[in-house]
């Protein structure tokens, strides 16, 4: 963490609102894909950063080391994100099935990927078939360069199991890509 | 030498080749591996594919993660929300409350309920007079045959100390040091503890105790156990005590008002 963001959080502890907004623009493209990776879709992704945010700022008093308002914000998007995941299980339960089976239903080449192609494409199908989890596992190692405790952290699950689940992912991503899956 | 007991099978090492390729195996586990490695192709071909894996997605997920980003206004309406004030300790345990308000009260009222449920028998019992060095009149005692002697010999097997009561003054006839003892040994004493045990008992004093039984005699310091809930009503042990010896003579148990006859009309 840089000095200024430091002196930006220290400030916004004290009641800087100025400095909080500065804060939210750093932060939120990062808070913003680990919700949209969780939620799936942008709406509840934005909600979930805003609702993050709102909480940071109301207890941005109890944090006690500057260093530890990224990974604060993460578990905190995280936790809600999936609150809201399940909320939205819950509300459209018969609506969610149908749409799994018609994802299920449809052929790797059939789900849209706008700008990828070549191998970039396949991984990425490859990635959005892998459970929750082990697909949050690997955005977060790769997409954010996060390391094992870090991603611990921020799905507050033992750093054991994100090893488990990293060497699993890695299995299913070879079986994807190299066609297996049905086998 | 051959140490192939000690190396992973194909199945094992193809397990750890993740920790393995990000450095996170170390000494024995990581020396094993590569002997693995380095005797199996097969191994060594899954080693090279999952490298080519990791850098595939060094690759591609960066950009794929960079590319998700919220709509174009999104920073602009996070910096326009109203933001509530942040919170000060007082107004956070007023939102613990609000929060669990409900839970909270349940809590207190059944607390409340257990302390008075509790307290209230205790408060409802009568008071014992406080008894205090001396005050208690000298009793001279006559000899009275104790009916219960046979019975309480059967019982004399030797119990778990009973917790002794709280240090207070003791109506006593003589000195306080030697009627301390007297209780101490008539509390350690398997047959009295015998009695006490599990019953409401109160030491009423060490008293000069005179009995001429068919087959004992005493003519010294007795301690008196008054015992609740024993027949016959305000029955006591008289527990004889020689404290030189350290030790129990006799345990009698005896009415209320000890050797000689009760008065008719009054205890007193």
């Amino acid at each position: 963490m840089s000095q200024e963001e430091a002196n930006l959080i220290q400030r916004a502890r004290s009641g800087d609102r100025e400095a909080f907004g500065e804060l939210m623009e750093a932060y939120a493209p990062r808070a913003y894909r680990l919700a949209f990776a969780i939620v799936g879709n942008e709406s509840d992704a934005e909600d979930v950063v805003q609702e993050a945010f709102v909480t940071i700022y109301r207890k941005l008093r109890n944090l006690r080391e500057e260093s530890s308002f990224g990974s604060w914000l993460s578990r905190i998007v995280a936790t809600r994100a999936h609150d809201l995941l399940r909320q939205r299980r819950r509300e459209k339960k018969s609506f969610e099935s149908q749409v799994t089976q018609t994802r299920l239903g449809q052929s790797p080449s059939s789900i849209p990927t706008p700008e990828s192609e070549g191998t970039s494409l396949d991984l990425r199908q490859a990635i959005d078939r892998l459970p929750e989890l082990h697909r949050l596992v690997i955005l977060l190692r790769y997409g954010e360069e996060a390391s094992i405790e870090e991603i611990a952290q921020t799905l507050k699950r033992p750093a054991g199991t994100i090893r488990r689940m990293l060497s699993e992912a890695y299995r299913m991503l070879r079986l994807y890509l190299e066609g297996d899956e049905g086998s | 030498m051959k140490r192939s007991g000690r190396r992973p099978k194909c199945g094992q090492a193809r397990e750890k080749l993740a920790d393995y390729l990000e450095g996170r195996l170390k000494g024995r586990e990581l020396r094993a591996l590569e002997e693995h490695l380095q005797e199996c192709e097969s191994c060594r071909q899954e080693l090279r594919k999952l490298e080519e894996l990791q850098a595939l997605m060094r690759q591609e997920v960066p950009c794929y993660w960079k590319s998700l980003k919220p709509s174009p206004g999104f920073l602009d309406r996070l910096r326009a929300m109203e933001l509530p004030a942040s919170r000060t300790p007082f107004e956070a345990l007023a939102g613990f409350w609000q929060r669990h308000r409900q839970v909270l009260v349940a809590g207190v009222s059944i607390c409340l309920v257990l302390v008075l449920g509790l307290t209230i028998p205790r408060l409802m019992l009568p008071k014992k007079p406080p008894v205090t060095v001396g005050s208690a009149a000298p009793l001279e005692s006559t000899p009275l045959k104790a009916p219960l002697e046979g019975r309480l010999a059967e019982r004399a097997a030797p119990v778990p100390s009973p917790t002794p009561p709280p240090a207070r003054s003791l109506s006593t006839e003589y000195p306080g040091e030697e009627a301390r003892e007297a209780v101490e040994i008539a509390l350690s004493d398997p047959e009295v503890q015998s009695h006490l045990e599990g019953r409401e008992y109160d030491i009423k004093g060490v008293r000069r105790f005179k009995y001429e039984g068919e087959d004992f005699s005493w003519d010294g310091p007795a301690v008196v156990i008054y015992l609740e809930g024993f027949a016959p009503p305000g029955a006591s042990l008289y527990v004889c005590v020689d404290v030189e010896e350290g030790r129990v003579a006799k345990v009698l148990l005896l009415p209320e008002r000890g050797p000689g006859p009760v008065p008719p009309g009054g205890q007193e």
